[in-house]
């Protein structure tokens, strides 16, 4: 199942290199989309080896939900 | 205008609209005239910074200005319509999963949801998603007298009463979930590159998502009741399931839902192209267009990463708003205090 949802991702990315692979006109900017590639596969690979380790959103929401009157921690109470 | 109509009407549909009717109850309007009135502000703002840079949209406007801190400022504003973008992804996908597509995984909703959103931005840029607004806003706009007139024989009128019991605080805790959601009207004025972005067509399009959203979540209350309305994950969805013009149309949603897919995937389309947009801007010359497979692929990835489960993307209704107002009113408060153009120097 890893290996499957990776490499469909790395498919995703050698797709969109091959339909930009003439165009660009500096290195520095192919590097640029690169490296976007980069941080979404590594976020990709994160989120599917890793599963539930760690959400940003879903942390936030419990770090802020303890400050907000009308959050879960208020409406739910205390175990 | 109808952009933005799309921009602030499109998610707000979902399952903000539950948690909008257990804290505002039957007095649901009230919180969309408060939100109305207070977008008004950032968008006046907005559209008085746009007004000191004719010509320039406000991403050329900020890097011209301060090249270092207008850069932050572009930064940051790519991770706010990145996170939208991935909001709206996550979001699409889990209703689809939950309401129509059982079977199908949340992750191929989304990665087809994100090639549509691909196939408009990345040919023409902004001329074939605008060109795509005009016809699914259009029908999505007209889709809601319809549903009025449908669903007008259901109507209860009893489910508003008590009229005259307004809970104060329930209807700002609405108003805290609602804003955020019609606040996403405000990357309109960063789409604006040719010309200014007037405040008229800010206010239009924002009263006409406004009057909208009312028309629809007071349908749903009228219909349904404050009680059941708050206990449904998609109130509106259960709502326009209720409708049986005839023997033939007795699934009437499914072409509502296209429509919405639709317009939903052309809201994504312009968080991508905003997303090209600031990278274009923080890179000088680096093409926009070659931006959106990568930009793309970084939507997906985060729409899954962000959100642990459904439920998350429903709680995260209470508290991203804290994140999402320092956005949608106090970067813009900052923009009209102190960006303005540089003084020429005379002779």
């Amino acid at each position: 199942m890893i290996a499957r949802d990776l490499a469909l991702f790395l498919l995703a990315i050698a797709a969109g290199l091959a339909a930009d692979w003439r165009r660009w006109r500096k290195r520095s900017h192919f590097w640029f989309a690169c490296a976007v590639y980069a941080v979404a596969f590594a976020i990709w690979a994160y989120h599917v080896k890793a599963h539930a380790a760690f959400h940003p959103v879903s942390e936030l929401h419990r770090l802020l939900d303890v400050w907000l009157p009308f959050g879960d921690h208020n409406i739910l109470g205390e175990d | 205008m109808l952009i933005g109509a799309l921009f602030s009407l499109t998610d707000a549909t979902m399952s903000v609209q539950a948690q909008m009717a257990a804290f505002a109850r039957q007095h649901l309007w009230l919180v969309y005239v408060i939100a109305f009135l207070a977008l008004l502000v950032p968008l006046w703002m907005l559209s008085r910074v746009s007004a000191r840079f004719p010509g320039r949209d406000l991403f050329q406007a900020l890097v011209e200005r301060s090249p270092f801190t207008g850069r932050v400022l572009i930064f940051l504003y790519i991770l706010y319509f990145l996170w939208i973008a991935a909001r709206d992804v996550r979001l699409t996908g889990d209703f689809f999963n939950i309401a129509l597509l059982k079977r199908t995984p949340v992750g191929v909703i989304a990665a087809i949801n994100i090639l549509a959103a691909v196939s408009l931005v990345r040919p023409a840029g902004i001329g074939v998603l605008a060109r795509s607004s005009e016809i699914y806003g259009t029908v999505l706009f007209l889709i809601i007298p319809l549903v009025f007139i449908a669903l007008f024989k259901d109507m209860d009128v009893s489910y508003l009463m008590p009229l005259f019991e307004i809970d104060p605080v329930g209807v700002l805790h609405g108003v805290w979930v609602m804003t955020a959601y019609m606040g996403d009207i405000i990357g309109i004025a960063f789409l604006v590159s040719e010309g200014v972005f007037r405040f008229r067509d800010g206010v239009l399009a924002l009263g006409l998502a406004t009057s909208g959203l009312l028309v629809i979540s007071m349908l749903s209350v009228l219909t349904l009741s404050v009680p059941v309305m708050s206990a449904m994950t998609f109130p509106l969805y259960e709502m326009v399931r209720q409708i049986r013009i005839t023997d033939f149309l007795d699934r009437f949603e499914l072409p509502v839902l296209a429509v919405w897919a639709t317009a939903i995937i052309c809201k994504i389309g312009y968080s991508l192209y905003l997303i090209c947009l600031g990278c274009k801007r923080l890179m000088p010359g680096l093409p926009g267009q070659r931006m959106v497979f990568p930009a793309a692929l970084l939507i997906f990835a985060c729409s899954f990463w962000f959100f642990e489960n459904a439920v998350d993307m429903i709680n995260m209704n209470l508290t991203m708003p804290l994140a999402e107002y320092l956005f949608q009113f106090v970067l813009p408060a900052v923009l009209f205090l102190t960006l303005w153009p540089k003084r020429e120097s005379r002779g």
